[in-house]
């Protein structure tokens, strides 16, 4: 508030100070006329006094000039001290000599006789010097000379110009105070005005309107704003409907996008759970003695199985990102071993393509790191899929090296390569640098579009050097932090056990899954194998089953309707204590699950877990490695 | 011949009044007493003024009057035709005083009737400072100087300048 009042203040100071400016120029001009005029007029005065009384004076002198008198003389002339500014008065008789004088004890420069015919009145410098001729019937006896002072009429002149200062100052003072009052006056409603704008700034309250008392510039200044505030105003209204529009209209859209995340991933769970069981279907099928016709056939039926299953797992993982629901894990990792998952899947068919698949880890790589591991295996194989899918001849060389930012993965190929102006296309969804590379090598161009979003989402880069016929690099940067080198003891599972390993003897194994198509794929697979497979539906099913019967082994599905399989698992841990039975390995089977999930399974009391789709090998792995442990 | 004559007294005024001033040495050898007396008294008339029907007409002449026998006839003589105001000085040579005269220069020997003259409108002038008339004059050194007798020159008619009686060395009521 006093910073505005101030600014109007000052602003108020310069309107008084520019009427005082006039004032005071006005007050002046008219002084120094005055005082010109003044002085002008008085020096006339003088002249006119001091030439009268000289004459008077010289009109007496004609006796005692005739006679010689100078006593006489000398009388005469004292009358002329009447004067108080006379500096010197002279008689000369007619041939020039002085009959009398009279002057003050200092002054000099005193007048030469001149003979004048008639008198003659002049200001020499700061002096008046009078002549007049002494006379007598018209006969010219000699010259009286006066000399003048002006110090009195300077004198006067200052006194004057003192008084008239201290009266121009009192008025200036008088006429200040009443500019500063008036230019408040004039101020107040400019002030009112700018209140008014200042709440409207700080409160934002477009309602408000300046009342108008006057029909002059300031009326219409108010005027204007009012105007300008109702147009505000309807425009704050108009924005709000519209912005209440917008927001309905997002929140539709943001409706039928989530509606739309649900139906994809809906759809997919429902595709996955009948691909599941075809694929496991497949291979079971595959365990039996075929015709080589129906073996071949079988195997396409297992590899587009294959591929369905990538697509719809690709197609979840991008409608997780788009919906900003998929999140990153914070988990050490063995960076070898994610490499090699990401890799060796494809050096068989770099081979059959006559492509050399080379992987380079550095050593100073190599080692424990902290991430997402399923995300950088992700992001690695999509690169390496896609190169060794455009290389015919030659090789694709993975290099994995450890920089400033973090980890750097890099796919080369001397591949077809991509034209420059392909480029930029080549992130977005099912987008391939030629429509017609789908015809020929197949995939669903969803690949770099995950890939370069997981690496956005880490934080990282993607980024692509390529040139036609020659061969593409992608680069991507993580910034992820290693943590240290690996620990040699750390078993890598998947290669400890080559080749299938069937349980062996009589087990009697429990299943809790609610998914008759599944349930179907566990029969095929383990019922050929000597087991004692009980199914049930649900996880309280399976706790009353565990409760009645003995099992050497588990299944437990976690997603199940009446109790889960986590809760199940729970339940059946706490009945352990308190019937002090031994425990029942459980495995669970999740579908894409994270480690943080599996962390919960295997506080919830679960044993470890198989990942749906089941594959046979895995799940016939998993159980020996159980029961192995179990036993030990 | 009159322009030359003019110029001749002019020299000789200016020359009393340089004596009168005190540069007695050089007017002493040139102008004598007499001179100076003679042009005293033509500055007397000078500041003289006679009552109006003492003249028959306005610019009629100052008529001064003075014995032959008088040491200052000639002088006086000399002065005759200067100006007296608007009017002239007309010097009369004669023993009879009359009340045709305006002035009069009265020697020693004709004291006794200066009372009588006055009488007749005629202002007086005379030597020392106890002369009888209105004007006598008087020497101090070697100056010359004059007193006034106002009661005279009352009786006489005549008024007398205020200055003349300021530069006068007595003046007598």
């Amino acid at each position: 508030v006093s910073r505005i009042s101030a600014r109007f203040g000052t602003f108020r100071a310069r309107i008084a100070l520019a009427a005082q400016a006039v004032t005071c120029t006005g007050l002046v001009v008219a002084s120094v006329f005055l005082f010109a005029w003044q002085w002008t007029t008085d020096r006339a005065q003088l002249l006119t006094d001091r030439t009268v009384q000289a004459q008077a004076m010289a009109d007496n002198l004609a006796a005692p000039l005739l006679f010689g008198d100078q006593t006489s003389a000398r009388e005469t002339l004292e009358g002329a001290r009447i004067a108080p500014d006379l500096v010197a008065v002279r008689v000369f008789d007619a041939r020039g000599r002085v009959l009398a004088d009279q002057h003050g004890p200092g002054a000099r420069d005193l007048p030469a006789f001149r003979d004048t015919r008639s008198a003659v009145s002049l200001f020499e410098g700061p002096r008046l010097v009078v002549r007049t001729p002494v006379e007598l019937h018209g006969q010219r006896l000699g010259e009286l000379v006066a000399v003048y002072g002006l110090h009195q009429l300077e004198n006067r002149l200052r006194q004057r110009a003192a008084f008239a200062l201290a009266l121009l100052l009192g008025v200036a003072l008088c006429t200040g105070f009443l500019a500063y009052w008036l230019a408040g006056r004039l101020m107040r409603p400019v002030a009112e005005l700018s209140q008014a704008m200042r709440h409207v700034r700080e409160s934002g309250d477009v309602s408000v309107r300046v009342a108008k008392d006057r029909d002059d510039e300031l009326g219409r200044l108010t005027d204007d704003f009012n105007a300008l505030l109702r147009s505000l105003d309807r425009h704050r209204l108009d924005l709000r409907a519209a912005m209440d529009e917008i927001v309905e209209a997002r929140d539709a859209a943001e409706g039928a996008n989530r509606a739309k995340s649900e139906f994809v991933a809906n759809m997919s769970h429902e595709i996955r759970t009948p691909l599941n069981a075809v694929l496991g279907m497949a291979q079971v099928m595959a365990k039996d003695p075929l015709e080589p016709g129906q073996r071949e056939r079988l195997d396409v039926i297992r590899s587009a199985g294959k591929g369905l299953l990538a697509l719809l797992n690709d197609l979840l993982d991008l409608s997780k990102i788009e919906a900003e629901k998929l999140e990153l894990e914070r988990v050490e990792f063995d960076l070898k071993t994610c490499v090699k998952a990401a890799c060796d899947p494809f050096s068989a068919l770099a081979m059959t393509r006559g492509t050399e698949l080379h992987v380079d880890l550095a050593d100073a790589a190599a080692g424990m790191w902290e991430g997402d591991p399923n995300r950088v295996r992700q992001i690695l194989s999509n690169l390496v899929s896609n190169a060794v899918k455009f290389t015919h001849e030659g090789e694709v060389r993975v290099t994995v090296e450890r920089d400033r930012e973090g980890l750097s993965l890099r796919v080369r190929d001397t591949g077809v390569g991509i034209a420059p102006e392909k480029l930029p296309l080549l992130f977005e969804k099912f987008t391939q640098a030629d429509t017609s590379i789908t015809r020929n090598f197949g995939g669903t161009g969803l690949g770099l579009a995950i890939s370069r979003k997981l690496a956005l989402l880490m934080g990282g880069e993607l980024t692509i050097e390529s040139e036609l016929g020659r061969g593409s690099t992608f680069t991507a940067r993580l910034p992820l932090a290693r943590l240290r080198d690996s620990a040699p003891l750390a078993p890598v599972g998947l290669d400890d056990t080559t080749g299938p390993a069937v349980p062996e003897g009589a087990l009697r194994i429990l299943a809790a899954e609610d998914n008759a198509t599944n349930q179907l794929v566990l029969r095929a697979m383990l019922e050929p194998l000597d087991i004692e497979l009980t199914l049930v539906g649900n996880g309280a099913e399976a706790v009353d089953a565990w409760s009645t019967d003995r099992f050497d082994l588990i299944l437990m599905d976690v997603q199940m309707p009446v109790m889960d399989g986590v809760s199940a698992s729970r339940r059946i841990r706490e009945l352990e204590c308190e019937l002090a039975r031994s425990a029942t390995p459980i495995i669970a089977l999740t579908a894409n699950a994270m480690n943080h999930q599996v962390d919960a399974y295997i506080e919830a009391g679960m044993t470890s877990h198989v990942a749906k789709p089941i594959e046979a090998e895995l799940l016939y792995q998993e159980i020996n490695r159980v029961l192995a442990t179990k036993v030990s | 011949m009159a322009a030359l004559m003019a110029h001749r007294i002019r020299v000789l005024i200016l020359g009393a009044i340089a004596l009168l001033v005190g540069l007695g040495r050089v007017a002493e050898a040139s102008v004598d007493a007499g001179s100076l007396k003679a042009i005293m008294v033509y500055n007397f008339a000078r500041f003289a003024t006679w009552p109006r029907d003492r003249f028959i007409v306005d610019d009629a002449q100052v008529v001064l009057c003075v014995a032959p026998a008088s040491p200052l006839a000639p002088a006086l003589a000399a002065l005759n035709g200067q100006p007296v105001g608007a009017r002239r000085l007309s010097v009369r040579v004669t023993n009879a005083v009359t009340s045709a005269c305006h002035m009069a220069y009265v020697d020693a020997d004709g004291v006794g009737s200066v009372r009588a003259i006055q009488q007749m409108g005629v202002l007086t002038v005379g030597e020392g400072a106890g002369f009888p008339g209105a004007l006598g004059f008087v020497s101090v050194g070697r100056q010359i100087r004059f007193a006034v007798n106002v009661r005279a020159a009352r009786e006489a008619g005549v008024q007398l300048s205020s200055q003349l009686l300021r530069v006068a060395m007595a003046v007598r009521p």
